[in-house]
């Protein structure tokens, strides 16, 4: 899979993080197929539609109405068809007691997200050939994105 | 012949006064006698009498003999009676002096313990006239206690009295320190909050102030970028406070478990942090002699962290920089 084919989902209620996200993302790579959703609910309507196609790599925010990002994460990896899904934890917060258990619920990548255009811009670079490539699900790293 | 004939004459003359004589005789005997059987005919008369007489005391004799005979057998039924009861006894005998000679036994003992007891009473005696003067001396070391009791009792009276004021006031003093701490903890817990919530309007202000420097570049003039850059500055500026009093509020907040950790872990964690200061100052990290600890990892590695940048921060910068790091018990 090439990475310009990607399609990359955000969960994330906040409307100027998702514009950034976009932007970042276009500036990465301008022809991938990138949507948002807004709250945990309308999410888990998305990933558990039959029809629909599953995205290749979901950006999680934690601090969502409905349904936070951490209940989406546990409902996802319990999840018979959505539990190879790759989840990037995509976060405001720098709890480090958070994140361990976020890696144990099935988290592939915590991202803190940066004050910065520039290195939100390398940070989801980085995150994104982790997830992208044929990393055998075993033995996949856990990684925390400071910028 | 003749002879023969004169001696039969003699013989029978001789014969015949012999005869005379005997004759006489008995003649004599049987007045004797009539006067005998006169007399054994009154005794015989008598006899009779006494033979009447004795054949009534004769059937009384017999009567009695019959209630002998009687009572004989009445007595042999109680003989028997008696030789059991006698068995009985000489059984109850031979149990009495067993029981004698325990008896005897243990009245010897008694008698040692008695013996024993009049020298301990004697002790007993002794050590009760000690006692009665210990008691006399005593007597008089309780008036003194009662007095000086008393006087404590007057002084209770007064710490009572003061320790009631001290009660209310240790109340009001533990009323007011839990209201301290339920302060302190919505104060800890308002310092996380709204720090973690002023942290996302200033990210955002930092990142549109990026985008606009990178896509705005061209459009900007030289005051307008110098302004921003100043914008950007503040901002980090405010970013490191929010930073510090979310790591400070956090101190309290979180759980303090302590895990044992490898400590060259955590400072190779805070050396790549700091990498790039250490680039700047040419700063080297020597570590020694450091093993796993029991520690609070959080703390611990803000702890590293702040010693490691403050030494950085405030080393010659005309000098390259050289942290040692080491342990010691």
């Amino acid at each position: 899979m090439k990475i310009t084919e990607l399609n990359i989902l955000l969960a994330d209620d906040d409307a100027d993080d998702c514009l950034f996200f976009k932007e970042a993302i276009n500036t990465l790579i301008p022809a991938t197929n990138f949507s948002a959703v807004h709250d945990g609910d309308q999410l888990m309507q998305l990933l558990t539609n039959e029809t629909g196609r599953l995205p290749d790599v979901l950006f999680l925010d934690l601090n969502m109405p409905r349904k936070n990002g951490f209940e989406c994460l546990t409902e996802i990896k319990q999840h018979k068809k959505l539990k190879n899904l790759p989840v990037v934890i995509f976060s405001t917060s720098s709890a480090y007691d958070n994140i361990n258990v976020l890696f144990k619920t099935g988290a592939d990548v915590y991202i803190r997200k940066p004050s910065n255009f520039e290195q939100l811009v390398q940070v989801i670079k980085y995150a994104l050939p982790m997830t992208a490539e044929n990393i055998p699900s075993k033995a996949k790293l856990k990684y925390v994105l400071n910028a | 012949m003749d002879n023969t004939i004169e001696s039969a004459e003699d013989k029978l003359s001789i014969a015949n006064r012999k005869l005379l004589f005997q004759n006489e005789e008995k003649e004599k005997r049987a007045a004797e006698l009539s006067i005998a059987n006169k007399e054994l005919i009154f005794q015989n008369e008598e006899k009779e009498k006494r033979a009447a007489e004795l054949s009534i005391a004769n059937k009384e004799l017999i009567f009695q003999n019959e209630e002998k005979e009687k009572r004989a057998a009445e007595l042999i039924i109680a003989n028997t009676e008696l030789a059991f009861q006698n068995d009985e006894k000489e059984k109850r005998a031979a149990e009495l002096i067993i029981a004698n000679t325990e008896l005897a036994f243990q009245n010897e003992e008694k008698e040692k313990r008695a013996a024993e007891l009049i020298i301990a009473n004697k002790e007993l005696a002794f050590q009760n006239e000690e006692k009665e003067k210990r008691a006399a001396e005593l007597i008089i070391a309780n008036k003194e206690l009662a007095f000086q009791n008393e006087e404590k009792e007057k002084r209770a009276a007064e710490l009572i009295i003061a320790n009631k004021e001290l009660a209310f006031q240790n109340e009001e003093k533990e009323k007011r320190a839990a209201d301290l701490i339920i302060a302190n903890k919505e104060l800890l817990a308002f310092a996380y909050i709204s720090s973690h919530d002023l942290q996302e309007p200033l990210r955002k202000i930092q990142t549109v102030v990026t985008i606009i420097l990178e896509n705005e570049n061209k459009n900007l003039s030289e005051k307008g970028k110098y302004n921003f850059q100043r914008m950007q500055l503040a901002a980090g500026r405010m970013q490191q406070l929010i930073d510090d009093l979310l790591a400070f509020s956090r101190i309290n907040t979180t759980d303090h478990q302590f895990e044992k950790t490898d400590l060259n872990l955590i400072i190779e964690e805070v050396k790549n942090e700091l990498r790039d200061t250490m680039q700047e100052k040419h700063a080297s990290i020597e570590v020694t002699e450091i093993c796993p600890a029991n520690i609070i990892p959080f703390q611990f590695r803000q702890l590293m962290y702040n010693l490691i940048s403050n030494a950085l921060k405030f080393s010659n910068p005309d000098i390259p920089a050289h942290i040692i790091v080491t342990a010691a018990l």
